[in-house]
């Protein structure tokens, strides 16, 4: 080999070893205060993903988080509850984390709060998935979801450091601050009143349907009727008028065909008032208090209805 | 396959590999096929208008060079032939949506979509080129059809330029490739700057950009006035560190390409901001626009005062003001692309027109146009008024541009904090203008961490490849001039 080829060689070696002994190092100093995060977005996760063991978990996104007060289904069913909903938690990262939670217990309640317009193409759920990726290296059971968030995926995830992408300032955050989380059971209320009282009304209508998505929900739904988990799909309220006539049907049938529910709210006329509203998709603490006890009732009555 | 995808890089390594493998006289081959397959994964419809341009013009140039009576015609037939392609595509749509307007008709028919082509406005400018060159007689027409097609199709350059003259790139096509471990070091360095630019930088600050100026109305003129200058710097991010990524590139194959920016918000006056923006396009404008119309003009026109200015004055004027709306509308077909140019030729104008006064004041002031802090105010001034350009840029309609720039001026309500994004922007912007100061004050060419030892120079490198894992934006969107 010449001599210009072995020097290039010696030095591309030298350049990688440097970087993967910065990544390792750095990598490991992040993994170690990640989890050692006790405030925010990181250790709600964590705790969501290792440690909650809650008889009823709310499933879902941001709305799933700001929509459901889980002290008022606890005091209504006299069950445990964790809302594990989050910001940009779509479907996707909700089957991982469905995957995550039944491996360690069988909660009896499932309940999993969808938007209407996750199920298209194109909408949001892949690049989100990246809240999961420092959990791929010690939960084999959510590797088969995290990798769907691109092509090469499995690659870049070799990298120690890459996990940790965009999340420096959670981990700086979740190391100086504490939170109790056993008192806010992960809801995060929000407070502020609707300024555009326009209701608008949706046309996602005609969009294609994404199969890993649809695929999803068939596994969860199909899982609980395995374990006997009472799962209801619901549709919160939105300050909206969504166009549903693709996604109402596929619901149903997925609710019908595994012993399911399937509760829809998204244009119930009982919660379309300005006042229950942060903004147009999301409910305020009032809103959600009152949509909280609505969903606490019909559940009351469910088991009062099974009991008898 | 983009240029901010993992795909890219392994592509990249395979061409490279075998181009060095290969004999000196099948490399041209093999890179044109590279070209061919990069383009193919962009838009594959249309490498036949792509094929079609390449052969049409290479028939044109030899025609340019061979004929004596005909040139002239020939000459203008080919680059009105070349422009009209351009304009089709470019402006297809705009005409469309206008007929659709006219006829009130409310639902936009997709069959009738015509898409700009990737690369055309490039494309096509380096095409021009070519025959303006061929014309003057500064190169020969190419003969070789397959180099004259790498040439125009050279992968690294497709997309956004360098807009590279012939008499540079086609010798290199002859030349056989033999590896060059400075340059293809180099190149490798480069490409890592690059996508230091555009992940940690240009897609971190688009985050921020995107969501003021894609609502403005919902925003206060703080939040529009921070986002303006944000845009200011991820517009500098994502284009130089796209053209860092295709110069790079270039150089682990073993070309030279024509580096386009050269740090432009460290110049202190609008002229000095052309000389290092875009400079392929602005010496482009220069060489085929802006000076023959000068010199057009002052063949034609007496040499007196109007209105107390000499001609000259005049003659830049127009020259400038035509230039920079032709530079305009290259970019866009919307007015407020239009206004962008005309805004740099009314500055440009001025700047010409008060050189005499400016003069005068400095001499008042005692000022040196030598002077740090004359620099630091003219880097200032120069920074700002370009950035005031940007709404335009930025701006999807006229309307919208002139309602931010009221805004702005309000400068009432609160700022959008989006504290992540925000923190990490200002991380990477300290980072760069830290290096890109380093390397403007030391004039120690392009690229950063120039140190004695190699293990540092290793290391610092390193260090940058940690820092676009931990805050680069990898699920960010498309270069910006992607679209022009």
């Amino acid at each position: 080999m010449e001599n210009k080829y072995i020097r290039f060689t010696a030095h591309a070696f030298i350049f990688i070893a440097l970087i993967f002994i910065l990544d390792q190092v750095l990598g490991k100093v992040l993994r170690h205060f990640y989890f050692k995060s006790e405030y925010g977005i990181t250790y709600q996760l964590t705790y969501s993903l290792d440690s909650t063991k809650a008889d009823v978990i709310i499933l879902g996104s941001s709305r799933a988080n700001h929509h459901y007060n889980p002290q008022i289904i606890e005091d209504g069913l006299h069950m445990s509850c964790f809302n594990t909903g989050m910001d940009a938690n779509f479907l996707l990262s909700c089957y991982a984390f469905y995957k995550s939670l039944v491996k360690r217990y069988t909660p009896p309640i499932i309940l999993f709060d969808i938007i209407p317009d996750e199920l298209f193409v194109g909408t949001w759920g892949y690049d989100e998935l990246d809240c999961l990726l420092p959990y791929y290296k010690n939960k084999p059971e959510i590797r088969d979801v995290v990798i769907l968030r691109s092509k090469f995926e499995k690659l870049k995830l070799i990298s120690e450091v890459y996990p940790f992408n965009s999340k420096l300032l959670a981990i700086v955050e979740g190391n100086i601050r504490t939170e109790d989380i056993n008192k806010s059971k992960g809801y995060r209320p929000l407070y502020g009143e609707l300024n555009d009282t326009t209701i608008k009304h949706g046309q996602s209508n005609g969009f294609e349907l994404d199969t890993n998505k649809i695929k999803a929900l068939n596994a969860i739904a199909s899982d609980c009727e395995k374990q006997n988990i009472m799962l209801v799909f619901i549709q919160s309220p939105s300050y909206s008028m969504p166009n549903q006539k693709t996604i109402i049907p596929i619901l149903n049938e997925i609710a019908i065909n595994h012993n399911a529910e399937f509760w829809n709210y998204v244009n119930d006329t009982l919660f379309l008032r300005p006042e229950y509203f942060k903004d147009e998709l999301h409910l305020n603490n009032l809103g959600a208090h009152e949509f909280t006890k609505t969903i606490t009732n019909r559940l009351s009555e469910r088991f009062i209805f099974e009991h008898k | 396959m983009f240029f901010n995808s993992l795909s890219y890089l392994f592509f990249l390594l395979a061409v490279a590999i075998v181009v060095y493998i290969i004999p000196g006289k099948y490399q041209w081959i093999w890179l044109l096929i590279c070209s061919i397959f990069f383009y193919y994964t962009l838009l594959p419809t249309y490498l036949i208008l792509f094929f079609v341009l390449i052969i049409l013009n290479y028939y044109l140039g030899l025609a340019i060079e061979n004929s004596d009576i005909k040139r002239n015609f020939i000459f203008i037939l080919s680059i009105c032939f070349n422009i009209i392609i351009l304009a089709f595509f470019k402006y297809f749509g705009f005409f469309q949506s206008l007929v659709i307007e006219i006829k009130g008709r409310s639902v936009y028919d997709p069959l009738l979509k015509i898409i700009l082509p990737v690369g055309l406005s490039f494309f096509i400018f380096t095409i021009l080129s070519y025959l303006i060159e061929v014309k003057r007689g500064t190169i020969n027409a190419e003969r070789h059809i397959g180099i004259f097609a790498g040439y125009l199709l050279f992968f690294p350059k497709i997309m956004q330029g360098p807009i590279e003259k012939p008499g540079k790139i086609i010798p290199q096509f002859r030349e056989k490739k033999c590896f060059n471990y400075e340059l293809v070091v180099e190149g490798l360095k480069l490409m890592l700057w690059g996508y230091f630019k555009k992940l940690v930088v240009a897609d971190r600050l688009a985050i921020y950009v995107d969501a003021v100026y894609n609502n403005y109305e919902q925003h206060s003129g703080a939040s529009l006035l921070l986002a303006t200058i944000f845009y200011s710097f991820q517009i500098y991010a994502d284009f130089s560190g796209y053209t860092d990524i295709a110069v790079g590139s270039a150089k682990v194959l073993g070309f030279n390409l024509t580096n386009n920016f050269n740090r432009p918000y460290f110049a202190d006056s609008i002229k000095e901001f052309w000389n290092r923006w875009h400079i392929t396009l602005s010496v482009w404008l220069r060489d085929y626009l802006f000076l023959p119309i000068a010199v057009f003009f002052t063949g034609k026109i007496k040499n007196t005062k109007y209105f107390g200015l000499p001609i000259e004055k005049w003659i830049f004027m127009l020259a400038t003001i035509i230039t920079f709306s032709i530079c305009g509308l290259w970019h866009g077909e919307g007015l407020n692309f239009l206004i962008w140019g005309l805004l740099f030729g009314i500055y440009l104008t001025i700047a010409n027109w008060s050189l005499s006064l400016q003069k005068n004041i400095r001499k008042k002031l005692d000022i040196s146009k030598k002077s740090k802090l004359y620099r630091v105010y003219g880097i200032i001034i120069t920074f700002l008024l370009v950035s005031f350009t940007w709404i335009f840029f930025r701006a999807d309609t006229t309307r919208d541009a002139l309602n931010i720039i009221e805004s702005i001026l309000d400068l009432e309500g609160p700022l959008f904090i989006d504290r992540r994004t925000m923190v990490f922007s200002l991380v990477g912007l300290v980072l760069l203008y830290y290096l890109e100061a380093k390397i403007e004050f030391s004039q120690s060419g392009y690229l950063p961490f120039k140190t004695k030892h190699w293990l540092v120079e290793h290391l610092a490198y390193a260090a940058l490849t940690m820092i676009i894992l931990l805050i680069g934006v990898f699920d960010g969107g498309q270069f910006i001039y992607f679209q022009f």
